[in-house]
């Protein structure tokens, strides 16, 4: 499977206890917001990045967490935290 | 500017565990850590900050029209009361904050005191639901300020950021909503 593919299905599950907008999480890409599409409240969003945290066992800075909006953003901080690992 | 947060209690008990290994490290700088640590009710005291951050964030939004997400580097200081205070990327807002058995709601200003009106409501008791509470809020409105409520519109930008129109024209007066669990509330301002 492609790596990119993965990821996102990862993602996916990590988000999945949290969305409130089940079509947009269906329909998941690489475009979907986590609040505008996935309605995801933004106190939980700090448990989707603290999952990512235990997930991938790396550590996100608070600068990273800043774009961390959408499936987008948080592959490339994903990919480039396990990348310098 | 205006911005307004409100967190409903029960919802946020039920869905939101705070306790969690690293939550609160995410979320509050040290200083906000202490407060939280010494406070006799921490629960109230970690949704008072977030609900003065977001609301400080709505406000900061609006004017940088730019999303992200640092609720750490929106630094608040509480005093005795509802008054608070919170600096971020140099510019300080005052906040006011109103702790209620159901909820608590925050909100931040870059208006002189007096000029926003705030009002909350349950959404049980009026059958307020996420697809109507535009319609509830124009109809609040229209009929404080005695204005045709045929000619009034609400529309959200792309950045999710609510504006009130008038016959298709945007206006000066401030609109934030809140929408939380059972609870809604809305602010408007006006810049005069």
């Amino acid at each position: 499977m492609d790596d990119k593919v993965k990821l996102i299905n990862d993602l996916k599950e990590i988000v999945k206890p949290y969305i409130q907008n089940q079509e947009a999480f269906d329909n998941i890409s690489e475009d979907t917001d986590f609040i505008n599409d996935l309605k995801i409240n933004s106190a939980n969003l700090v448990d989707v990045v603290l999952d990512i945290e235990d997930k991938y066992d790396i550590e996100i800075d608070n600068d990273s967490m800043d774009k961390m909006l959408n499936v987008r953003a948080s592959l490339e901080v994903i990919q480039a935290k396990v990348a310098s690992k | 500017m205006i911005g307004n947060d409100i967190v409903d209690i029960d919802y946020t008990r039920k869905y939101i565990d705070w306790k969690r290994r690293g939550w609160v490290q995410k979320i509050f700088n040290s200083y906000e850590q202490e407060i939280i640590t010494d406070s006799m009710d921490p629960f109230t005291t970690v949704w008072r900050l977030w609900s003065m951050k977001e609301s400080v964030y709505k406000v900061h939004l609006r004017s940088k029209q730019e999303r992200s997400f640092y609720p750490s580097k929106i630094a608040c200081k509480i005093f005795d009361g509802k008054i608070g205070l919170a600096a971020f990327d140099g510019i300080e807002y005052s906040t006011e904050t109103e702790i209620d058995d159901q909820y608590i709601y925050s909100s931040a200003s870059t208006y002189s005191k007096g000029n926003a009106n705030h009002h909350i409501y349950s959404c049980d008791e009026l059958k307020i639901n996420s697809n109507n509470y535009h319609n509830f809020i124009l109809d609040k409105i229209s009929k404080d300020l005695s204005l045709n409520r045929n000619q009034m519109h609400i529309k959200k930008c792309a950045l999710g950021i609510p504006y009130l129109y008038f016959d298709d024209l945007q206006q000066d007066a401030c609109i934030s909503i809140t929408h939380h669990g059972k609870y809604l509330a809305f602010s408007i301002a006006h810049n005069s």
